[in-house]
């Protein structure tokens, strides 16, 4: 187990610091910046959905819950209370 | 002490680590609950050590009865590789910083602490800013993997499952207020939800290829919604 474990850590920490070794070197074109801009976005997107229909027991608890989440933004609620918000509220929903 | 924290303006970095990590708390406490049946507490807590990725670590222990190595730790990089891309735009973000530093950011980058460094205005682009949250988000997860695993039963059941909606309320948080500075980041995001959801419900697309082909091709929108004029 502690072998895999140490071929697991090769696999992920390789993707992780490659960037490190060449990033500075290349000088990326006006259009590559705006891209690279708009990963995060996209991200965050991506880590959203589908995954918040099977974060809590039902789907529909992670869609209320994530309507509450962007209510709270909405109301420039600092991220801490946010998160710890979103868990008593899908906690009392699910009682 | 504070008044350090203030002037080094590593405030702002310590909340940040600190709401990642209450994120973190239940996944590790149930990555620690789940995985006591299988692996021994050293090998739990040396996955979360050196892995340090939430969803490759419950796929390895989903994994572990039926697969081979070879094929765990192929699925765990192809899992993992949408780091590089996170990974890429910390070390663009952060080029003026000295190789070795960029170095040890990079070893901490999930998704989480990349989604929520990534929007860093260019003053607050710092070594010690960026290695602050990073350092307690991991610490967190850590630490909480060896907790569930030792005293799992201390944190209710409907507690645990609640807290699933952690790190989505963290995700959706980021992104709010990007939406509220201009839509088109909404419109980004709203086309990796649609590339993310149809890419998973095609079968034979590994997990790890939906997410970064998702991720891929919705920047790219971004760059489309530039071109057609939308931020005028």
């Amino acid at each position: 187990m502690t072998f895999l474990i140490i071929f697991l850590f090769l696999a992920t920490i390789v993707t992780r610091i490659l960037p490190a070794f060449f990033v500075t070197r290349l000088s990326l074109p006006e259009w590559l910046v705006t891209y690279l801009n708009y990963i995060p976005y996209a991200a965050l997107g991506v880590l959203i959905f589908p995954g918040i229909l099977t974060a809590v027991e039902r789907p529909v608890y992670g869609i209320l819950g994530a309507i509450f989440a962007a209510v709270l933004s909405f109301l420039k609620i600092p991220l801490f209370f946010i998160v710890l918000g979103s868990i008593v509220f899908v906690y009392l929903i699910m009682l | 002490m504070g008044d350090i924290m203030t002037q080094w303006g590593l405030k702002k970095p310590i909340m940040d680590g600190l709401t990642i990590g209450m994120g973190y708390l239940p996944v590790a406490v149930a990555f620690g609950i789940t995985a006591k049946p299988l692996i021994s507490l050293f090998d739990t807590t040396l996955m979360s050590i050196m892995v340090y990725g939430g969803a490759s670590q419950f796929l390895v222990l989903q994994m572990l009865n039926t697969s081979g190595a070879a094929a765990i730790v192929m699925a765990v990089f192809i899992l993992n590789s949408r780091h590089f891309v996170m990974a890429f735009k910390v070390n663009y973000d952060l080029r003026h910083e000295s190789f070795i530093k960029r170095l040890i950011l990079s070893s901490y980058v999930t998704d989480e602490s990349f989604a929520v460094t990534a929007n860093t205005d260019p003053p607050g682009r710092a070594f010690p800013k960026y290695f602050v949250t990073f350092i307690i988000a991991y610490l967190f997860w850590v630490i909480f993997s060896a907790v569930g695993y030792v005293a799992g039963d201390w944190m209710s059941d409907s507690w645990t499952i609640a807290s699933g909606i952690a790190l989505y309320a963290l995700f959706i948080a980021l992104l709010i207020p990007a939406v509220r500075v201009h839509y088109k980041y909404g419109l980004v995001a709203v086309s990796g939800m649609l590339f993310h959801g149809i890419l998973s419900v095609i079968p034979m697309v590994p997990s790890g290829f939906a997410i970064i082909i998702a991720m891929l091709l919705a920047a790219l929108m971004g760059v489309l919604i530039d071109r057609m004029g939308a931020s005028e």
